[in-house]
Parts: structure tokens; sequence; C-alpha cells
């Protein structure tokens, strides 16, 4: 564990331990939550009381985000395909592979979002992908293009001989008509109709 | 922590900062990889007073042999063998002539595709 995490877990134990004996004590003695609320009181009555009070608790919310977001981010980058070489092992991250695929996919015009996830086991790599694409496209030839370029390009980045499993999900079919972009090639059309005899009045 | 060489003057001590600088360039110097940069987590460590390298491991077992560990990020096309096999080549020529020590390990980890086209 590492000392940020053991920084967090001391943390909310010592708060978890805090709150647990606060009610304990309270169950047998009245005059523990008589004080607390005496407290909380005199800091709501003084301006400058609830001032550092608010001060405090946004330190605390920051803190709280801060640790949060560390955490997270740690979690996200658990996953790993390695390989040895013979200097030390090479390991390449699940999102780094996924990033590489999102931008293999959305090179193709007939996609317009893309999705993706990613499950490695001991029969090799299985690839999730939720598409959105445009309209009047055949799903199964751009599913097959897709499923074609993804595996080659895990195979050019990675050399990987394990299978490599697509699974496409299609969860929507946007249609080619923009209204944004109808009104955006309207003045151009305009301009180009101007522009196109330029030396109308001209006599020698 | 440091790496230490017993010569028969005395001992010689080489401070991890200069495995780690000695990694960054030689890192530096190879087309389509580069190291991670700082996290949250470096910042933070940064502030207290920690300063670590970015992206950058070193262990020095009980004798004295060392491991690395180096995050990068690879830019979008690379074959990522033949990168971590440069990134492997380079670290370990460039520890083993300036310091003249032996790698026990190099792992390369890649955390992900640079940012931009190919």
């Amino acid at each position: 564990m590492s000392f940020l995490k053991r920084v967090v877990v001391l943390l909310y134990v010592t708060l978890a331990m805090f709150v647990g004996w606060f009610f304990l004590l309270s169950s047998f003695d009245l005059e523990i939550v008589r004080n607390t609320i005496n407290i909380f009181y005199i800091i709501y009555s003084d301006e400058s009381m609830k001032f550092s009070a608010g001060i405090l608790a946004g330190i605390f919310l920051i803190i709280n985000f801060i640790f949060y977001r560390i955490i997270f981010e740690g979690r996200r980058k658990e996953g790993f395909i390695a390989f040895d070489n013979p200097d030390g092992r090479v390991s390449v991250s699940l999102s780094a592979l996924e990033d590489l695929i999102k931008r293999v996919i959305t090179r193709l015009s007939e996609v317009k979002e893309v999705k993706s996830g990613m499950v490695v086991s001991k029969k090799g790599l299985k690839i999730k992908i939720k598409l959105i694409i445009t309209s009047e496209v055949s799903i199964p030839e751009v599913t097959s293009r897709v499923q074609d370029l993804i595996k080659q390009k895990i195979q050019d980045t990675i050399g990987m001989d394990e299978a490599v499993e697509v699974e496409i999900y299609v969860g929507k079919i946007l249609s080619e008509y923009s209204p944004e972009k109808s009104l955006k090639e309207k003045p151009a059309t305009e301009e180009s109709q101007e522009t196109g005899v330029p030396f109308q009045g001209y006599r020698a | 922590m440091s790496q230490e060489n017993k010569l028969d003057f005395g001992s010689v001590q080489v401070h991890e900062k200069v495995i780690a600088e000695l990694i960054c360039s030689s890192i530096a110097d190879i087309d389509g990889i580069q190291l991670a940069k700082k996290t949250a987590r470096d910042h933070i460590f940064g502030f207290f007073g920690q300063e670590k390298f970015p992206g950058i491991n070193i262990n020095v077992d009980g004798d004295g042999e060392i491991s690395i560990k180096a995050k990068v990020f690879v830019r979008y096309g690379v074959n990522i063998p033949d990168v971590a096999r440069q990134a492997q080549d380079a670290i370990k020529d460039a520890i083993d002539k300036t310091m003249g020590t032996h790698l026990k390990d190099i792992n390369i980890n890649v955390l992900g595709i640079e940012k931009g086209e190919s």
C-alpha cells in the first residue's frame, strides 16, 4: 500500500473512530451531545468562527477530492498486457490500447463516436466496442472493417500472438442531415454564383 | 537511495537522481517514446519536499543490483515491442558506460499513446 493510501486510510479510520466513540459515549452520557451542540451553536453565532469553519470545510473537501482522484487514477491504470524481453518486462496499459483503438476507428468517416472496454483473460484479449455510425452505411461491412482494423493495429503495435476477439455493439445510427451544416453551406453557394461572372459590366 | 561502489581508496556513491537523469536523457534520444509527465500525486509529493522523477522508479536490492521501472508514453503508430526494446538497450548502454554497473531488470511500462497525429 502506498504512503498516500495509508494516509487516507488513517484519516478515515480516525474519523470513524471519533464518530463511533462520540455515539457510544453519548448513549451513556447526554452531556457530550449537549457540549457538541453548544460548540456548533458558538460557531454558528460568531461570524469569524463561521468563516473559519467554512474555510476548514472547504480545505477538507479539496483534500478529499485530491485523494479520490489519486486513488481513482491508480485503479484505472491497473490493467496491463505484459511481455518479456531479455532486459526486462514491457507492460502496456489497457487504457493505452483503448486510446489506440479509438484513434484507429474514429478515422473511419462512417463512425461518429466510439466507446471501448477491454478484458484480458487466459484465452486472449477481448475488446468491446460501442459505436455510433452514420446512416446509409452497411453495418456488416463497417463492423467487419472495424474488427479487421482493430485486430491488425493490435498485432502491429504490440505484436500480440494471442487471440483478439472484437465484440461490436452499434448503439445509434445518426442521420446524415444536419441543420447546422445545411445553413453553413447556403452562403457559400450564393457567393460562388456572385463570383461566377467577374467582368460583367466591363466595356473596353 | 544510492548505488555504492567500493574502490581501493574508499567508496563512491552514486545518487538515485544521477541514474534517473541518465535514464531521462537516454530515452529522450529515442524517437516515438517519452517518459510520463508529473501526475497530481508527484506534484503533492513535490510540494511536501519529496522530489521524485516522474515516470522512473529505481530499486537497489541487498546485493547492490539495480532494477529500473520506466513509465512511458509512445507515439501513435509506433511498434511498442520495438520501441521498448530500443529504450531498454539505450538505458542499459547509458548505465553501463557511465557507471559500469550491470542492471538486473529494465521494466518498461507503457501508460498511454501520446496526443497528436502520427
